[in-house]
């Protein structure tokens, strides 16, 4: 769980432009399979 | 409050599904982008071809179809899924099914929910050599079949419609939506070529009756493209771009027609003209270009001038979104110049054990230009017009040799029965609206950081791997872009934009590397945006 949160913190990154600021935040890398480049992102929840 | 398609409340997951040819994974991960299952479906889909997995509220179903080509029997299946696991919650059940009369006939279908997210809505065409047939069934929450289909016999040969839209009206009829094409003789022997003509609106009754065809007050102009709006007043509202001439071979300006569907009546009209000072299309700054580039950049040239005229408006544009602010009574459409082509090339090559070995590639190019941004008020009349310059070619290469599971075809890149995922996968754009600022989000070259408005010199990025993503803030009242660098993409895998699932005020997207060996690289993500 603290490898997750400090990954979470670490790739957390706060811009600011103007009067918007953006905050980036990425997952762990995963690994697809060779050659699956068909897919989508099909529901938050 | 802006009407969108579909709004739902993020708790903490999401779901990615990938195909692999005809097999389907689906992806969960937390709140934190990291994954909690990894769900195949190759067993369930045994004998089956994944169509696709789609919500409805808070469910989740799985759909797919089979062909038995003894009996020219084509049928449509689904399952509900588990969302705690993504497993089946039982065996596939037959949702429908379509006999064909000739091994030749074309099947194709879309199984979508309506934009009220309370029924599902299956659309079927069936083509023969002489005419086409779609067939609409709806289903309830539970799939479950309601009322009879409606098949609507479409009265022209199958190659010159290209279905666009079918929308549910609020008495429970249909609109279909479409660009009628025409064979004209090219002046070789006995060779046509298909040429777009216009745009076709017609009402149905539930029954697959023609009721009629909704009028469009387009002046004596041409629509080169359209893209409508079904409010639940019964009222369409459509826009998109025309030309003055019959050809089209450029754009003269943009439209916006407001029609009531119930009357069959024009609302309104307005059209205003713009002009190719308002465009950058795509002219790139050669400083600092290698020859490879300063070649492509002259066939790219070639290219707009036999597409488009040197004084013209290139006919390139897809309208990406359309905005309608009921509260501010105003309107915003996005539009983007996006063109596509594709080759193949073969080499051979010898050894003394194997022989001759052939492999054939294909390539498929992508070039995204120009982002133009339309703000008018609800009658149609333009307040502004604002372009953003951009140039991005992408190109994806796929060899016959090379296997995987790469699925696409040209006719899908805007058609109806294909939407989502597939390629290009970093150019174009994705976008959300903040209070009074529309908020871009692109893959772009470093060096168009300055790249605001009209007449700045732009740089083509053509390789992503090397490209930085850019949040681009655009003021609805003031008109004026203003950039914000978000990250690089260099040596970590590529934002895909046109992938972004945006809920609020938050885009969820994936980022992606390829690699000529070993598995893809793959990571989700977030980008927030906040008003100080």
């Amino acid at each position: 769980m603290k490898k997750v949160l400090f990954l979470f913190c670490a790739a957390t990154s706060l811009l600011s432009a103007h009067s918007q600021t953006y905050a980036v935040q990425w997952g762990e890398d995963t690994k697809l399979k060779k050659g699956s480049l068909d897919f989508d992102i099909i529901n938050a929840d | 409050m802006y009407v969108l398609e579909s709004v739902l409340k993020l708790k903490s997951y999401f779901v990615i599904g990938a195909s692999y040819g005809t097999a389907a994974k689906l992806i969960k991960f937390d709140k934190y982008y990291n994954e909690v299952f990894n769900q195949d479906y190759k067993k369930l889909l045994k004998g089956y071809e994944f169509k696709s997995i789609q919500f409805l509220k808070k469910d989740m179903f799985l759909f797919a179809h089979a062909y038995n080509k003894k009996e020219k029997n084509f049928t449509i299946s689904g399952v509900k899924l588990d969302r705690k696991t993504g497993e089946p919650m039982g065996e596939m059940q037959e949702l429908a099914n379509f006999q064909l009369e000739d091994k030749k006939d074309d099947f194709e279908f879309s199984f979508t929910p309506t934009p009220d997210s309370t029924t599902w809505m299956l659309v079927g065409n069936i083509s023969t050599d002489v005419r086409s047939t779609i067939v609409i069934q709806t289903f309830d929450e539970k799939l479950k079949k309601k009322g009879a289909a409606s098949r609507i016999n479409l009265s022209f040969a199958p190659n010159t419609f290209d279905l666009e839209d079918v929308l549910q009206t609020v008495d429970g009829k249909y609109l279909l939506m479409g660009q009628k094409f025409e064979m004209v003789p090219t002046g070789k022997k006995n060779k046509t070529t298909r040429t777009f003509s216009h745009y076709i609106f017609t009402k149905y009754d539930n029954k697959g009756k023609k009721e009629m065809e909704l009028p469009v007050d387009m002046q004596s102009k041409y629509v080169t493209s359209a893209k409508a709006i079904y409010f639940p007043n019964g009222e369409l509202l459509l826009s998109g771009f025309y030309s003055k001439e019959p050809k089209k071979k450029e754009v003269n300006g943009v439209y916006i027609n407001r029609i009531n569907v119930n009357s069959g009546s024009v609302i309104s009209s307005a059209f205003k003209e713009i002009n190719a000072n308002m465009l950058d299309q795509g002219v790139d700054d050669e400083d600092g270009m290698d020859e490879d580039d300063k070649k492509a950049r002259r066939e790219r040239e070639k290219a707009r001038e036999k597409d488009g005229g040197e004084d013209g408006i290139m006919k390139d544009f897809i309208i990406r979104g359309i905005e309608f602010n009921q509260q501010s009574n105003t309107l915003v459409i996005l539009a983007e110049i996006s063109k596509f082509r594709e080759w193949t090339s073969t080499t051979s090559s010898h050894s003394p054990r194997w022989g001759w070995t052939y492999t054939t590639t294909f390539t498929y190019e992508f070039t995204n230009s120009d982002l133009i941004v339309i703000k008018a008020d609800g009658q149609g009349q333009v307040a502004w017009i604002n372009t953003l310059p951009k140039n991005q070619v992408e190109m994806i290469r796929k060899s016959s040799s090379a296997g995987g599971g790469l699925s696409f075809s040209s006719s899908g890149v805007t058609g109806f029965f294909a939407r989502g995922g597939g390629m290009p996968f970093y150019s174009s754009f994705s976008y959300l609206l903040s209070g009074e600022k529309l908020v871009f989000l692109i893959n772009d070259h470093p060096k168009n950081i300055e790249v605001l408005k009209l007449g700045d010199k732009v740089k083509t990025i053509n390789n992503f791997n090397k490209s930085v993503a850019f949040a681009v803030s655009l003021d609805l009242n003031t008109a004026k872009f203003s950039r914000k660098l978000l990250l690089s993409n260099n040596d970590e895998p590529v934002l895909m934009p046109r992938f972004a699932y945006v809920v609020g005020k938050e885009f969820f997207l994936p980022a992606m590397k390829m690699k000529a060996l070993g598995k893809t690289q793959f990571k989700i993500g977030k980008v927030a945006v906040k008003s100080m």
